[in-house]
């Protein structure tokens, strides 16, 4: 079995950018879940300290 | 006459930067309902604390997972006496529960939590279990009496998730609107809600998420409106190759099963767009556009794996991006 977090969660950084970039105030999307970000985040934080 | 002119305009762009100097943007991020929100508006900033206090007063009271809260607790006893404003909102939702035909239940919730969708525990469950769940899930047996007090059917238990961040919202911008805020956004967990137009009086600019892959399908101009999304696509875990999202169809008891990808609603009530979101997900294309026919007041922004169909109201502000940019936008009209 295989658990998503979300796309929203995982590519936060790129979102922000692209908001950015296309001239967007908000973004309408369905909700996504803070323990996915943090999942996310852990994730990010443990590959970075295994290189 | 000349230099009248010259004076006039001066005085006006003085008094144009003045205003933008008492407007500053101020924003805030809160963690809280298991997801992000992110507060923006353009006057005093201390408005943001009040916004916090009411995010964690809703929380404290609607919570399905908090101990202490009326939600909690009236799921517990099967009946309790809630505050005035979870009341207020009860009444809403079962209107709204009763407007879409069942389409929206609140009481799916012991359904959803067998899925495990509420602990990250995600499974499959016997389809007995579904069967004998489904027989409790009846938002017209529960009871608003006297007095606030609120009674449960049998082994019934109730989640306000489906608009809750809705009502939040709504209640975020009366209090920065009362407190003589012009212009305000709130992005609650995937949830929009602008309050006014940008402050140099444009449209805010709000893109729907693309279901399907990365980035936007479209963005939405608007004004003093809730856009409002639901989607398969946050929520979801695979199992021997099929994909289960979380917004289950209350007359199965399964994750709603239709061509839709997403839903979005963009209204002036929050609480409405966000259960009328849901709902629409679940009747699927035909269903929820018959219903859009029927019933005023909001305009739907449905997209498929292939196709984006929208409602006739948002022909001038909405267009099309990314993959969807060559493909034809179908337009719903009442007839």
């Amino acid at each position: 079995m295989t658990v998503y977090f979300g796309k929203k969660a995982v590519k936060l950084i790129d979102i922000i950018e692209e908001a950015q970039s296309a001239n967007v105030d908000g973004i309408s999307g369905a909700t996504y879940s803070s323990n996915g970000l943090k999942n996310a985040v852990e994730d990010a934080l443990g590959k970075a300290s295994v290189k | 006459m000349k230099r009248i002119v010259t004076v006039v305009v001066c005085l006006a762009l003085l008094c144009g930067c003045a205003q933008n100097t008492a407007a500053e943007r101020h924003t805030k991020t809160v963690f809280a309902m298991d997801t992000v929100m992110e507060l923006s508006l353009y006057g005093d900033e201390e408005l943001l604390t009040g916004a916090e206090n009411i995010i964690s007063d809703a929380e404290n009271r609607l919570s399905v997972t908090l101990p202490d809260s009326e939600i909690y607790r009236l799921n517990e006893k099967g009946h309790e006496k809630v505050s005035e404003n979870t009341y207020a909102l009860l009444k809403q939702a079962l209107e709204l529960c009763e407007l879409t035909g069942g389409a929206l239940d609140i009481s799916i919730y012991p359904v959803v939590k067998a899925w495990g969708f509420t602990t990250d525990e995600h499974r499959v469950p016997n389809a007995d279990v579904l069967h004998t769940l489904l027989q409790s899930v009846d938002y017209s047996k529960i009871d608003l009496q006297d007095e606030n007090a609120v009674l449960l059917g049998d082994n019934m238990q109730i989640d306000l998730g489906s608009v809750a961040k809705g009502w939040l919202g709504d209640a975020i911008l009366d209090h920065f609107r009362s407190n003589g805020v012009e212009s305000a956004m709130l992005d609650l967990g995937g949830n929009v809600q602008a309050l006014g137009a940008k402050p140099d009086g444009s449209p805010w600019r709000v893109a729907v998420t693309d279901p399907s892959g990365d980035g936007y399908a479209g963005v939405v101009e608007i004004t003093d409106k809730a856009v409002i999304t639901s989607g398969g696509y946050e929520r979801y875990f695979e199992q021997d190759g099929v994909r289960y999202h979380h917004i289950i169809d209350p007359a199965t008891g399964y994750p709603a099963n239709s061509e839709l990808l997403s839903v979005t609603v963009i209204g002036e009530s929050g609480v409405t767009c966000d259960a009328l979101s849901t709902a629409l997900f679940v009747m699927g294309l035909d269903k929820a556009a018959d219903f859009w026919k029927r019933n005023d007041g909001f305009e739907v922004i449905f997209i498929t794996d292939n196709a984006i169909c929208i409602t006739e109201g948002l022909i001038s502000v909405f267009s099309p991006l990314g993959k969807y940019e060559n493909t034809e936008v179908v337009i719903l009209h009442r007839d």
